[in-house]
Parts: structure tokens; sequence; C-alpha cells
């Protein structure tokens, strides 16, 4: 499996659904995982005292292709951090040095070092994945970390409309196109690794790893599996790049078969990639997180109404900040937080202002998880106004805390919980409406909070695992069971819906 | 004879708490004491009190022939009275001289001449009477926070009894004859106006950062070359708010004041005064205009360091809107929190313009702005929370009475409303 940081830090992200699909597949007797991120290495060492304390694991380093790689090998569990007790699979983790980053575009990047005054066109990747630059002479590392993405910050946030527009920032193309050959350097690694591990099928989650999920199909002729998280149109929020939509394409036709995370996302990749739809399966995510008790609300203490993700375009923030300004018109007890950072963090920060609502309008920068479970303990409701969402596991932890969640109807979590209040998230007359009754009225919130919570209780990875095990052996099977769908008609409710509907229903 | 009149400015925030969102309705401490205490405490013993001592020594040395003004403002004296009683017997001490004058300002340092008159009356008394109770004097003259000023704030002055006010001697709007002369406000004919000679104080200012930037004897020669005849009185007012005594050290900055002061009392040709005085010496020689505010920063001697942006113009309007409800709530402690949250340093953190502080903790304006807006929302809870306590049975009288006034003030903003409506 190619996948991505794990232990996860970004909450809801590609690391927990890689997390939870590596530990619901470790639970199924039978199956190994051989797991392997794209890691740079040093300066994580919180990471390795995980394993350090977790039992039996053999752990060595090799040097493949001129990069350095980290293989630790497990008899008994996932790590420790998962609390895995009863898994029967065996795991072996492999980290290989390389400077992939999930989250931020190739653009963003080089933005941020042309910000730090560092020629993208100079940089380059050494052997243990780090970002090199010569600066000043001398060879240095460059550290990007999330908070660098304020640097890439809007420039419209500046408010004096009089002053001259910063000039629009022209790619020179020289990090830009060194990413995307690091993309194919990171294949040639995996594809050598590939060679000394045994396996029947391959999983790659996301843009970053087909390539190298390619590269050892072309290699090994084992079957592959892409899982498609997000597409470049979620991402990108329609200006979309090129090279990316290319390699993502190339992946999933090549690809056996293609797991998306929701019908939305399975439309997007059968009408916008035309890939034919009986490749394609929708396989929901689930949730495994342990919310922590909630707070005892003091009399007359506003209510908290929580917005929880980067704050750019693709996850709505100005349809929330919007709905705010409208909902505290008409009530003052009432207190609405931004949690999280991105490329438009400053220029919403002004926009309260302008708007005279800062002192009800807060904001917390980046959080850990543990800062995410107690802002979730503390909320009253959940906004999550994206406006491509192929899933969004957030609104589940918050549904698990027991929190009403207000959700728009461009995500893929929508279709699979229903105890939610759902918005077209350009609406954010809907949102204020629904924001407000949700303060007004606590039968309604008690309501959401109560089911939502059953129906997130209710959602575990191990149905996730048990349906992409099954995409593995339908694949492994003859062609003859190769069809795993009628044609083209949109996924229908998968085994883990049936089997999930059962507990329901008992 | 020119008349110089040399002002010390001597001012330090209290430092504030990096306050998060989940701090909000669980701690009350916006304010870093310690952290308050330690720099004061490193600043009088590296910076005030050395050039306390210099100013002492010139007096003794000099006799009547060498005067100065101080202004100290209220936050600043608060602190020192808890950590540095040292500096406070100083300033005693040069009271008693008779030779140093004590310049009134707002006691917190604050904006409030831009927003409420009330609450900037009560602090120019307030940094009076505390001024009279620590160092014995009762300030004649008046210089506002920053030098920020407008006729209307130097009428307000006028009204508690400051014959003299201070001004920047240019700004946008600002048509005067040039810097070196008495003028007079236009709504206050009595009250005189004198104008700071803003190249003298950058110089003095600058080669006190650096003592090694000029010579006393490049500054006197200055003096010499770029005053002309039918100049009067060259007022040079300097800030030691950014200066930490790092860069001069504890010797050289008196010695160079030191220095500079000697030569131009031995020429002859310069003559030292407290700026009162100077202000009754000369008469005035025009009216000066001052509609839009002007201040003391920046090239542009304007509102941009504190007023520059939204973020600023949003902190200011929440803490001065807590205003009516802190005096009904009428707890001291409260009070005290949002006197103290008006301090102009604060809305200096918050602008974009890339402004250099060495007191500020915060990496970037948004950061500050989010940390004050987080504390303006909890104090905001507090104060209703202690308005529900409060009810008219145990109400003092002046209570009542504020809260009388509140309504009032409502319902005349209510009427036109209405008024405007029709």
């Amino acid at each position: 499996m190619l996948g991505w940081e794990f232990p996860p830090h970004i909450s809801g992200g590609l690391g927990t659904a890689c997390q939870g699909i590596v530990n619901g597949l470790g639970r199924i007797p039978d199956t190994k995982v051989i797991f392997v991120v794209p890691k740079v290495f040093g300066g994580e060492k919180a990471r390795n005292t995980v394993f350090a304390d977790a039992g039996k694991y053999l752990e060595h380093h090799a040097t493949i292709l001129d990069r350095e790689v980290r293989i630790v090998e497990r008899d008994d569990a996932a790590p420790e951090e998962t609390k895995l007790k009863d898994a029967h699979g065996r795991l072996i983790y492999i980290e290989t040095a390389s400077m992939l980053h999930p989250y931020m575009q190739a653009e963003q990047i080089e933005q941020i070092l042309v910000k730090k005054d560092i020629d993208p066109s100079t940089v380059w990747f050494d052997k243990k994945g780090r970002l090199m630059a010569t600066i000043d002479g001398e060879e240095k590392e460059v550290r990007l970390s999330y908070s660098d993405t304020q640097f890439a910050q809007d420039n419209d946030s500046n408010d004096t409309a009089n002053e001259p527009q910063p000039q629009k920032f022209e790619f020179s193309g020289g990090y830009t196109s060194n990413l995307y050959n690091e993309t194919g350097m990171y294949a040639r690694v995996v594809e050598q690794l590939a060679k000394d591990y045994d396996f029947d099928v391959i999983h790659a989650h996301d843009w970053l790893t087909y390539e190298a999920g390619v590269a050892i199909k072309e290699a090994t002729g084992k079957p592959l599996v892409v899982h498609v998280h997000a597409t470049e149109y979620d991402r990108s929020g329609g200006s979309v790049n090129q090279r990316v939509f290319n390699i993502e394409k190339h992946g999933m036709e090549q690809a056996d078969a293609v797991v998306s995370v929701s019908n939305l996302t399975r439309d997007t990749v059968v009408k916008k990639y035309g890939i034919e739809p009986e490749k394609v399966q929708t396989v929901y995510n689930a949730v495994d997180f342990k919310p922590i008790r909630r707070e005892q609300k003091k009399k007359g203490e506003p209510k908290l109404v929580t917005f929880l993700g980067r704050i750019t375009h693709q996850k709505g923030p100005v349809y929330f900040l919007r709905a705010a300004y409208k909902v505290l018109e008409k009530l003052q007890n009432v207190r609405f937080v931004m949690a999280g950072n991105g490329d438009m963090y400053h220029s919403l920060i002004n926009e309260t202002a302008r708007l005279g609502i800062a002192d009800k309008f807060h904001f917390t920068d980046f959080l850990d998880r543990n800062q995410v479970r107690k802002l979730l303990s503390i909320t009253d409701v959940f906004v999550m106004p994206s406006v491509s969402e192929p899933f969004g596991i957030v609104p589940l932890e918050a549904a698990k805390s027991g929190v009403p969640v207000i959700i728009s109807k461009q995500s893929g979590v929508a279709e699979v919980l229903d105890s939610a209040v759902k918005v077209d998230y350009w609406d954010d007359n809907a949102l204020a409406n629904a924001i407000y009754s949700l303060v007004k009225y606590p039968a309604l919130s008690r309501h959401l909070s109560q089911h939502g919570r059953e129906e997130a209780d209710n959602m575990n990875w191990d149905f996730c695992a048990a349906d992409i095990r099954n995409v593995y052996e339908n694949l492994l099977d003859d062609d003859k069971n190769g069809n795993i769908e009628d044609d083209g008609e949109p996924a229908q409710k998968t085994e883990s819906q049936q089997i999930q509907k059962n507990i329901l229903i008992k | 004879m020119k008349t110089i009149c040399l002002n010390l400015n001597i001012h330090r925030p209290y430092r504030l708490k990096k306050y998060d969102f989940f701090d909000i309705g669980r701690n009350n401490f916006y304010f870093d004491d310690i952290g308050t205490q330690a720099g004061a405490e490193q600043k009088s013993r590296n910076f005030v009190c050395p050039m306390l001592d210099t100013v002492r020594d010139l007096v003794e040395k000099h006799g009547q022939s060498f005067k100065c003004s101080i202004t100290v403002s209220g936050i600043a004296l608060s602190i020192q009275e808890k950590c540095c009683l040292d500096v406070i017997e100083r300033f005693r001490n040069l009271a008693d001289t008779e030779c140093v004058e004590f310049i009134g300002m707002p006691y917190n340092h604050s904006l409030s001449a831009l927003t409420d008159e009330d609450e900037f009356t009560h602090q120019v008394k307030k940094h009076a009477k505390e001024l009279h109770r620590l160092v014995g004097v009762t300030p004649k003259t008046f210089r506002n926070t920053e030098l920020i000023y407008t006729d209307k704030i130097g009428l307000l002055a006028y009204d508690m009894g400051f014959d003299t006010v201070l001004a920047e001697g240019t700004g946008p709007g600002i048509d005067l004859k040039g810097p070196n002369f008495v003028y007079f406000n236009p709504l206050q004919p009595r009250q005189k106006v004198i104008t700071r000679n803003i190249s003298f104080s950058r110089i003095l200012e600058d080669s006190l950062k650096d003592t090694k930037l000029f010579t006393p004897e490049y500054f006197t020669n200055k003096l010499y070359d770029d005053i002309d005849t039918d100049d009067e009185i060259i007022y040079i007012g300097i800030n030691f708010d950014h200066m930490d005594g790092t860069t001069g050290t504890r010797e050289q900055v008196p010695t160079f004041i030191k220095n500079i002061i000697d030569s131009a009392i031995e020429s002859g040709v310069f003559e030292f005064m407290t700026l009162n005085e100077a202000a009754h010496k000369y008469q005035p020689v025009a009216p000066c205009h001052v509609t839009t505010p002007i201040s003391g920063m920046t090239r542009k001697h304007d509102l941009t360091p504190w007023q520059g942006n939204e973020l600023q113009k949003e902190a200011l309007r929440k803490v001065a809107a807590l205003g009516s409800s802190v005096k009904i709530a009428n707890n001291p402690v409260l009070t005290d929190i949002w006197e103290r949250l008006q301090c102009s340093d604060y809305f200096y953190f918050m602008s974009t313009e890339h402004l250099d502080y060495k007191a500020n903790i915060f990496k970037t304006p948004y950061d500050a702005f989010i940390s004050y807006m987080n504390i303006i929302d909890d104090l905001s809870r507090r104060i209703d929370e202690n308005i529900e306590k409060n009810n008219a049975d145990n109400m003092s009288e002046q209570q009542i009475k504020d809260v009388i006034s509140f309504y009032e003030k409502e319902i005349v903003s209510l009427r036109r409303k209405l008024s405007d409506k029709e």
C-alpha cells in the first residue's frame, strides 16, 4: 500500500483515512499490509518513539537509488498509538525519503520559496528527501511547515484598495518541475523496493503515489488499485493543473480497479476522467475518534459554532463567515470559531474586522489532535460548508463527539450521514438559518446530536476494510468475476452499508 | 538667545500574554506581570535611572541655566511604583529643583481622545492626580499620547487647566511658518501651541540609539547652522519607548547628552527652558489650525501606526464600545483592565506597515489582533456577568447615575435614528 503520513497529525486528512484502512485490514485474518510512505527524514523523533515502546519490531535502514529508506517490520500490530489489540495481520511499515506534500500544491510551495527569497529553479532534493537550496553560497535545507502557507496568503488581504496591487506571481517552473520529477523519482525508489517483497495487490492513495503504483504494476504485473480521496477538481476549485490531472488520469486508466470515497467522487472520476464506470467502486470512509467528555456550559455562556479545516477556497470558509454575520445580526449570545490555517487566513481575519464581528468570531490557527478533541467538546454546532468535499471525516468526528452537524450537499459525507442538516455551500442564508435554529431550539439540536452520534458510532473502518478486501479478491479472481457492478449505475449501497443497516436495525 | 526645550518621554506598556481561543471564559490573565516587571526593572536600571541622574547632574552644574520637561505615562508610573521606586524617588527630587517640568497626558497612554471625550477627560485628570500623589506636581502643559493632536483636543485640555499644549511640527494639512515658534489654538486663543522640531528630535534620537553615529560637536554645529535668526524656540522631544539601553551603553548615552548640553550652554547662544516657561516668554505668531489628527510618529505624521488598517479600527471600536457597560458594572478590577487595554501600543502591534517594536511578542499583526479580540470577548463576558449581579437595590448613587446617563445616551441616539428615518 502506498500511502501518506502515518500516524496522521492533520485532522480528518488523507493520513487519517490511511490509518483507518490499514488498521481495518490488520484485523482481517490472512491480510498483510506493506505500507510505504514518503517522508522527510530527520526532526521527527516523536514518531519513532511510537514504535520504540510498542513491542516486537524489527527496524533497519537501507539505501535505494541513493535514497534513504527505513523499514519497520512488526509481527503483532500497527503502531501503539492506534490501540490495536486484536490484530492478526502483519504490518511492514516503510518510509522512503521524499519531500512530497499532499496538501500543498506545487505552485504554492514555489510561491513560498519566492517569498523566502529563494530562486525556485535552483532547489533540489537530497538523498534524505530534504529540500535543499544554495543560500549565500552554502547548501542549506529549506524547511516547509504548515505555518508557511500563511506566506502564500491572498494578495487582496491588504484592505487599502488604493495601493498598487502586488504583481501576480509568475511561475518559473523550476521547483514545480522538480516536484514532478520527484514523483517520478519516488516511483523508481518504490519500484526497486517492491522487488524485495512478496505481495498480491498494489494499492495507491491519491495522485502523488499513482506513478509509483503504475511503475510497480509494470514491473511485477500485479493488479493495481488506486484510491481516490480527492481529485484535482476538488483541490483547485476549477483551475485544474493539467499535469496533475494527467497523472491522475493515467493512474486511473492503468489501474485495475478504482476506489472512490463517495458517489460524488465516483461521478467526477467517471465523467471528468472518463474512466469506465464498472471499474469504479465507492467505499465510504469511516471514523475512529475518541471524543473527550463534553464540558458543561455555564448558565448564559454563549453557544459555540465551529468551522474546522484548511482555510482555503475548497473548504468554503467564506460562506461560514457570511452566515456568521447574518446570525450575529439576530443573536448576540453566540460565538464563531474558525480553526485551521490556509491561504485565505489573513484575508478572512481582515474581513471579520471590516464587518465589525471580530470580538465574536475567533481564529485559533492550526490545531493538533488533542486541541481538536478539546474544541469539539465545547462546540454546540459544527459546520462544514465545503465547496467540494470528496468525503469529509471531520463532521463524523464532530458527530461522534455529540455535536449537531451542518454539512454542504457538495460533500461525500452527506451521502452517509442522515442525521445532519444539509445545505448548498453557496446558500449562506440557508446556512445562517440552520445555525440559528440549532442555537435557538434545543430539541432540534438534541435530536441531531443523539442520532448523529449513533450513526457515526456505526461507521467503522472494519466495514470499509472488508469492502476493500472484496475489491482485492475480485481482482485476484478470474476475469469472469471481474464486473463488480451493473453497467454504469451509481454504486449501490455496498456491503458495509448493508452491515451498518443491519446493526442500525438491531 | 534661542530657547531650547528638551522633552523626555517615558512610557512602557503592560506586556500582553498570548491569549488564545481556549482561554476565553476560562482564564482571566491577560497581562504578563512578571515580564512587565522584569522589563521595567531592566530598563530603569540601564536607561531611565542613568538618564535621570544625568539630568540631575546638569541641573546641579548649571543651576537655573538648564531646564527640561519630562513626560511619564500613568502606566509607566504605576509599574514603577510597583517595582522601581528609585525611579519615582528621582522624579520627586527633580521636581523639587523646580528646573524640571512634568507634563500631562492621558493616564493609559490611550487613543481615547479620538473615541470618547468623557473617557479622555477622565484619564487626563487621573494622570494629573497620580502625578501629584507620586511626584508632587500639577502639570500645566499637555502632550497627548504620541503627540496626537487636533484643535479640539487642545481645547479639551485647556478646559482641564492646561494653558500650553504640544503638537507635531508638521502633518497632513498643516501649514505653519515653521516649527520654531509659539502658536495659539484657534478654538482658544489663550492656549499656546508649541510644535516639535522634527529634524533635531530625530537626530538626537538616532544619536542616542547609536552614540557612534554623530559626535556632540556635530549636533551643536548643526544647531548653529540650521537655526534661522528669527527662530525663537526649538522644541526637541525624544521617546524612550523604543530604546532599551542595549545599543547605547549605560555611560555613553548620558555622556553624550551632557556634552551636547554643556557646549550649547557654554556657547551663550542657547538657553534651556521648560516648555511652559517658553510658552509664557514668547508671543504667539499665528494660529495653528489642525482639523485632521496629526501625530509624532512615522514620516506621514498621521494615525496610520494605530488606525491604519481594518484590524486596528475594529479593535479600537470594540474596546471603546465597552466603555458604557464598564461604567455600569462599576467593578474596579474590570475598569482597571479595560483602561489598560486602551494603551496605544497594542494597536501599534496590529499595524501592517512593518513597524519595528522590541516589546512586541506577536509574530504577525494578525496574531496580535486575534489575541486582543479574544481578550475583549472574555472581558465583555465578565462585565456582563457583573452587571447581572448588580441591580438597582444594591447600587450606589454613582452607579445609578451611570445607568441613567447610559440610557439617556441610548435614547438620544435612538431618537436621532428615528428622526433620520422620518
